[in-house]
């Protein structure tokens, strides 16, 4: 087997184990490399910069366990963005999975920020079948959600008592991997008329552009790469900030250096073997 | 901090199981599939039937003794004739009456977001002027081009062919950054992975969110 044969059937093992050195080494010694900021990521930060204190976000944790490495950042960023301006929070937790996760990072960040329950913030929990749950806090926030998730009747929470529907939240922002990303467009946007934006998975990113484009979301967070976006902006701004995202991007650079340099391998490999194939026949004739 | 290590260990160990697949299948992976798989659809079951059977329907019915609730009751029920061969036609009804207020609730937003606000802004103004005349001029061609090749009532040969040929270029184009996006999500999953081993279960960074 000479070179080109050897490059173009390379064992993926050897790929897997480089990429899981790509991902290690960064992680101890951060490269910094620059990330630029982008105008979607940009117009969620400034919507929430123009908000005055005591304005509403509704924040929805639309995503489970298997996606924290890209919507966790997120969430923590744009929930602690709202609490540095002094806007108040509801949380809606959409996916299944996602009520633990919601309910710990409520308490990590509302006791940085010494945020009240009830008075600053309000959890709501889960309740299934999204976009039904969407339709109907355009009606009112107590028919899918009578309670919080503590059991506290909405009526009986500061926050909520004044809180009908979207027409008195400034802001939808999701935290999502999957299509209820699409939900909070179709039917709160569309239907009610409330500000969305979306912080989506990078496989969902693509897709979400043409809401972007056309001016149906305020904003998009799209994947990792948004989340580091978002973190820099926020450490420019001198609030406080976190670099998991950053570190994160570090690891993005080099694992996407390493898929190119094999398909460019793979190639001239697959490119020098078909060139000899046709030499060989073109000889036997 | 024990239990805390112990769940974490409990997930690395999981974790680990579920990459050694990337090696070659094994029991191990199959036994962290398999749970992964029965303990989602376990938590799924418990919740659904906390969330929408108890506090939708038996909460009310019987609780709060709202007999309305019984209309709803009864069609849940007759979706399970489905199960039976002789009653099964009974099943339609709860079903049209579902179908009916989805398509009912969903018709009009959804085209809204999907149809209505796209094409309002395809219809943009355009001019060699300035840089955004230029680009409305691309997205205008581009949209043209790529809708055209899904007409197929005259034959794509010639000027047609052309257009046709430059919409494949510009919908593979899309696919190209929709893969691009999806690498990326890939590696993201890695990465959240390498950060629980290394920061939770090891300490050997921190990782705070």
């Amino acid at each position: 087997m000479n070179v080109f044969e050897r490059m173009a059937n390379l064992d993926r093992r050897y790929l897997y184990v480089l990429l899981m050195i790509g991902a290690i080494v960064p992680m101890f010694t951060p490269l910094g490399l620059p990330i630029p900021m982008s105008d979607e990521v940009q117009g969620l930060f400034d919507y929430i910069e123009n908000l005055e204190p005591g304005d509403t976000v509704l924040l929805a944790v639309d995503y489970d366990p298997q996606t924290v490495g890209e919507n966790h950042p997120q969430a923590y960023g744009v929930l602690r963005h709202c609490f540095e301006r002094d806007i108040d929070v509801i949380v809606t937790a959409l996916s299944q999975n996602a009520p633990g996760m919601a309910q710990q990072m409520i308490d990590t960040v509302a006791a940085e920020y010494g945020k009240v329950n009830g008075i600053n913030h309000c959890y709501l929990g889960y309740q299934p079948y999204p976009a039904i749950v969407i339709m109907s806090i355009g009606q009112n926030f107590r028919i899918p959600f009578p309670q919080d998730y503590y059991g506290t009747p909405l009526d009986s929470i500061p926050l909520m008592s004044d809180k009908q529907n979207y027409d008195d939240i400034n802001l939808v922002v999701t935290i999502s991997a999957g299509w209820v990303a699409e939900a909070w467009v179709t039917y709160a946007k569309e239907r009610y008329g409330c500000d969305v934006a979306l912080a989506v998975t990078a496989v969902q990113a693509a897709q979400y552009y043409t809401f972007w484009n056309a001016e149906q979301i305020v904003g998009l967070v799209p994947g990792l790469k948004g989340a580091a976006e978002y973190q820099m902006l926020m450490k420019e701004a001198g609030m406080r900030y976190t670099d998991a995202a950053l570190r994160g991007m570090d690891v993005q650079s080099v694992e996407h250096l390493l898929i190119i340099l094999f398909i460019v391998l793979g190639n001239i490999g697959f490119f020098a073997q078909r060139a000899r194939s046709r030499r060989d026949a073109g000889g036997g004739r | 901090m024990g239990g805390e290590f112990f769940g974490n260990t409990v997930a690395a160990i999981f974790t680990l199981a579920i990459f050694s697949f990337l090696w070659k299948d094994n029991p191990l992976y199959k036994v962290a599939e398999a749970l992964a798989v029965g303990l989602s659809a376990g938590y799924f079951t418990v919740i659904l039937a906390r969330t929408s059977l108890t506090r939708t329907l038996i909460d009310p019915l019987f609780g709060e003794g709202r007999l309305i609730f019984i209309i709803p009751a009864v069609l849940g029920l007759l979706m399970y004739l489905r199960l039976s061969r002789k009653w099964t036609w009974l099943s339609r009804y709860p079903l049209a009456f579902y179908m009916g207020i989805a398509s009912g609730a969903a018709l009009g937003p959804t085209i809204l977001a999907y149809v209505v606000r796209q094409i309002e802004y395809t219809i943009v103004p355009m001019g060699f002027t300035t840089w955004a005349g230029i680009q409305n001029i691309l997205i205008v061609i581009m949209v043209f081009s790529a809708l055209f090749y899904f007409f197929f009532s005259v034959e794509h040969k010639g000027v047609f062919g052309v257009t046709a040929r430059f919409g494949v270029w510009i919908i593979m184009i899309a696919f190209g950054a929709q893969f691009g996006f999806t690498v990326m999500a890939r590696i993201s999953l890695l990465i959240g992975r390498v950060q629980f081993l290394l920061g939770d279960w090891l300490g050997l960074i921190q990782i705070s969110w």
